[in-house]
Parts: C-alpha cells; structure tokens; sequence
C-alpha cells in the first residue's frame, strides 16, 4: 500500500514538473510532492530531514556556483569573453561559429553549464544580433555545448557533484574514466554544428571589438581582481577533487572570497545577486531528495534498477544499461530525478556491487549528455512549442529535434564506448 | 501609393535598388518597416529554462531587448538614407512579433497599395506567409544568392 501510494505521488509529482500547470514553478511541486509523502506516511519527518540534510555538499555547491556566476557577470567577464570571441573571429561568421563553440565548452568546465546555459547564452544572443548575423545557430552552439562540455570536471554540472559523492571518486578516478569521453563529446559536437551551419554561418561582419570589450569592462582593477579569484577558485576546485575535499565547502568559499573583492572595490550589486541567485531551486532539489527517499525506501527504485540491470553481466553492458536509462529519463522529465533515482537504485540494492561503479558512470553521462536530445525533456519541449505557437511565434520544432537527432545520439555512441574501455 | 518594404537590415541597397527598377518612387510614399522576430528570443528562453529556478536575470533581458532595437534603429536609419535619394516620402516603424503577421498586419491598418518582400534562392517563412495571407499585392524581390 505504501508503495503504491508513493509511487503514485511521485508520478503525479514529475508530471507537475514537466507539465507546469497554472504555470507553477517545478520547486513548488516538488514542494508539495514532498509534503505529501510526509503526511501520508511514505517517509518519516526524520527520514525527510535526513535526506536533505545529507546533500548539504550539493546545496553548498549550488549557493557558490550562482554566487560565483554572478559576481563575474558584475564586472563582464561574460561580455568580455564574448568580445573575445568576436574578435578572434576577424570577421568571419564561421570562425565565430567555432570561437563561441569553445568558448561555451570552456565556461561550462569551469563555471558549470548553469552559468553557460543561463548567462552566456544571452550575452552571445545580444552580440550576434549586433553584428547582424542569424543568431540560431549560436544560440544552438551555446546550448547544445553546455551539455555536451559539462562531463569534463565534477564541477561542470552540479549532478556530477551528486554521482562523485555518492562514488567518492577521486578527480584521477574521475578523468580515467570521463575525460576522454568529454573530449569526444565536445569534438564531435563541433564537428555537426559547425557542418549543419556550415552555409548559414557563411557571413562576413565588422565590430569594433575593442570597444566592444572596453564597454563590457567598465572598472579594469575589478574585472582583474575577480578573473584572478575565477582562476585561483578553478585550481581549488581541481586541488580539491584531487583530494576529495567537499566541493561545496570550496564553491562556498571562492564564492565568499569573490564577494569580499567585489564590496571592496565597490562593485557589488545587490541586483546581480538576487537576479542570479534563486531560492527556489533549493526548494525543488530539497523537495526531489525527499520524494526519491521515500520511493527508495519503498522499494521501488531498487525495483526499477534492478528490472533494468536483468541482463547485465559485465561493465561493459552496466555502462551502456547506465547511459541508456539515464538518456531515457533525462529526456522524458529531466535530468535531476533521472539521476537521483539511478542512484537510489543503485546503492539500494538493484545493482550489485561489483557493477554499481560503471553503472553510475554510465548514468552520469546519459545525464549530462543525453539532454540535447530534447533541451528540457521531450514533454516539456512539446508543451513549451504548444504554448508559443498559442502566442503566435512561429518556431520551428523540427530545427531542434533535427540537431538534437544529431548530435545526442553521435556523443552518447561515442562517449559510451570509451567509458566502456576504460573499465577494460 | 503606398509601399510597404519589409527591411532585414541586410539586403537593403539591393532590395530598394530593384524597387526602384521596378515601381516609380517619386511620387511613392515608402514605409519602411523592420520586425523584431519573436521566434529566437522565444527559443533562448527555452534553452536558458532551468527547472526550479526563477525567470531569467531582469539586466540581461534588458540588454538583450537593447541591442536587437538598437540593431533595428540602425537598420532603418541606413534604409531610410538611401530611400529619400529617391522619394521623399518616407516612413519608418519597427514592430516585434512574427514578421509574416507583423507585416500583414501593418498593411492592413494602413492600408498600403503594395507590399515588397525579399527572399532567398528557396521562400524563408515570412516571405511564404505574406504570399499567402497579405491583404493586397505583394511584390516578392527574390535572389538567387543567399549571403
């Protein structure tokens, strides 16, 4: 009875989620997901405080990752850095195509494909509609890089700070198994975009790029100050993975030191943080940790692995059983429960132990690169194509499935198979 | 007579260059028209979209909405000077929405005589929508090089 009961709150929950009605935020539902399996008995007050008391490292990180991205939006590292791009490009749409590529892949290595996806993504979108160009297949390049960059480091998307916990892999261990599965990724997705918009991206422009970049940087002691704290917090992180050091601890404490050099060089805006800092993302991670609980302790996630897992007898197939699942859910909700309920399997039970570690792997990958098959899920992106063509903007669903047909499976082919051999 | 040209900022000496060839401008008025497209911005925001997060950051959007104006203004400042070596009655406006229905609505509410559309080698979607829905004639100026 409870399990029915929970797996029915859950699934009532992730289709709020995915469906949004009355346009409600996916914390609230969650939220209210929670709720719900507090009152109906699915999982104790206790067992909940614990759940999410558990991910403090997650949450930490989170705080510091938009702490961080808002203090190098204050003094235009992202306008700079565009400016950059722009001007290495001398003029050439095409070689811009590939400076945005690598500047995406870059930013989100190091700063998560949050800060690429939801920062750069429009400072590129405003420069190129300057220079006059079409901007979809920048707008493409940004986000389909988020994605396929944001395996490379633990840092470079915050579920890969949930599997590293949860795996307590080393930064080697990490990169043994990931770095050349990130670099394939990154290639091969360059390689599509740049020949999909081969003859698109065949323009000409002119810019001013110094004074491109001087407007972005209106205070150069601060922008110099802050690049530095960008670079020493890099080397933390990377110190820190090394040495299995809580990331969040160092995320919180870069972003804390940042901070401090913005107030005193009177850079601080209250604006940036509050415009880049949202308390509801807490709510609904909170709110999935506590609904993925109570299924687990049900159950039901151990079930759902474990029916997955049936045919797995190696690491070669637990990797690809990995990416698949992980592919799958991350396209039809949304890349957060996905993982959080593959985990939950796997460390209840539905793997077994020996299988568990190129199972997590394998997911992790399915997780940060299965998204650009459907940027926000497949139901998501029905919906949201729904409500703009209620409003009357023509956009068309074909060029993304068209791209994310593309390019999604080509990396998770790619990926997959040397994931698998570096268990070999 | 009254001309409705639709400007895209990127073609506009070869798209008014041929209207001249083609319509007699003296005593034409011209009102030249620029659609901010609805469509890319729309996109962004999906791409950006993060679950559980609020709506984007309130100074990016601004400067987003700044440069694709400011990228209008000089669109049709630049349409407007080579137009008055022609005619002297010229009129700007820009618009958001969907270019297709922004201009066929702007000809309807003015009630213009001709509508004039630049398009590539294959039919890009406004030029198809004004094909089909204008509420006059509409003159379809068509390269055979798309640059």
């Amino acid at each position: 009875m409870h399990a029915a009961l929970a797996a029915l709150i859950f699934a009532i929950t992730l289709a709020c989620v995915v469906i949004r009605p009355w346009h409600l935020n996916e914390a609230w539902s969650a939220a209210g997901g929670a709720l719900l399996m507090v009152l109906t008995g699915a999982i104790t007050p206790q067992s909940a405080a614990q759940a999410i008391g558990g991910e403090w490292n997650l949450f930490l990180f989170f705080l510091g990752l938009m702490l961080t991205a808002a203090v190098a939006d204050m003094v235009g590292f992202f306008d700079w850095a565009a400016a950059m791009a722009v001007a290495a490009a001398r003029g050439s749409g095409r070689q811009l195509l590939f400076n945005v590529l690598m500047l995406g892949a870059l930013v989100t290595i190091f700063l998560s494909n949050d800060a690429t996806a939801i920062i750069l993504t429009p400072v590129v979108y405003s420069i190129v509609t300057r220079l006059r160009l079409r901007v979809m297949p920048y707008l493409f390049a940004v986000s389909f890089m988020a994605n396929a960059a944001s395996m490379t480091l633990p840092i470079s998307n915050p579920i890969n700070v949930l599997t590293g916990d949860r795996l307590r892999a080393s930064l080697e261990v990490y990169e043994s198994h990931l770095l050349a599965a990130s670099v394939c990724a990154i290639a091969i997705t360059t390689l599509v975009l740049m020949a999909v918009f081969w003859r698109t991206t065949n323009r000409s422009f002119t810019c001013d790029w110094r004074s491109v970049a001087a407007s972005a940087v209106t205070d150069r002691r601060s922008f110099v100050a802050v690049v530095t704290g960008l670079v020493i917090l890099a080397g933390g992180y990377v110190v820190g993975s090394a040495l299995l050091w809580p990331l969040g601890v160092i995320a919180m404490v870069g972003a804390g030191g940042l901070l401090i050099t913005a107030s005193v060089l009177r850079r601080f805006s209250r604006t940036h943080i509050s415009a880049h800092v949202s308390p509801t993302l807490f709510v609904y991670i909170a709110g999935l940790f506590v609904i993925v609980r109570s299924i687990q302790d049900a159950g039901l996630t151990a079930d759902l692995v474990s029916g997955a897992m049936a045919q797995v007898s190696d690491s070669a197939s637990a990797v690809v059983t990995g990416v698949l699942s992980s592919a799958v859910l991350s396209n039809t909700v949304n890349n957060l429960p996905a993982l959080l309920v593959l985990i939950s399997g796997a460390q209840s039970g539905g793997v077994d132990a020996a299988l568990r570690v190129p199972f997590l792997f394998g997911a992790l990958a399915g997780a940060d690169l299965g998204p650009n098959l459907t940027p926000v899920g497949a139901l998501s992106t029905m919906l949201w194509l729904v409500i703009v063509r209620r409003r009357g903007i023509e956009v068309s669903a074909w060029d993304f499935l068209r791209l994310g047909a593309l390019v999604a499976p080509l990396t998770l082919i790619g990926s997959t198979f040397l994931i698998v051999l570096s268990f070999r | 007579m009254k001309i409705l040209v639709l400007i895209d900022g990127l073609h506009t000496r070869e798209m008014l260059a041929a209207l001249e060839r083609l319509v007699e401008l003296r005593r034409a008025h011209l009102i030249l028209a620029y659609v901010r497209g609805t469509g890319p911005r729309a996109s962004l925001e999906m791409l950006r979209r993060r679950p559980g997060r609020h709506s984007s950051p309130p100074h990016l959007d601004r400067r987003l909405h700044e440069a694709e104006v400011t990228v209008g203004d000089d669109a049709l400042a630049e349409a407007e000077a080579i137009a008055r070596a022609t005619t002297a009655g010229v009129e700007t406006v820009q618009v958001a929405g969907d270019p297709g229905r922004a201009v066929c609505d702007l000809a309807r509410t003015r009630g213009v005589d001709l509508i004039v559309v630049r398009s590539g080698p294959r039919l890009g979607p406004a030029a198809r929508f004004v094909a089909d829905h204008a509420p006059g004639p509409v003159l379809l100026l068509r390269s055979h090089v798309d640059r």
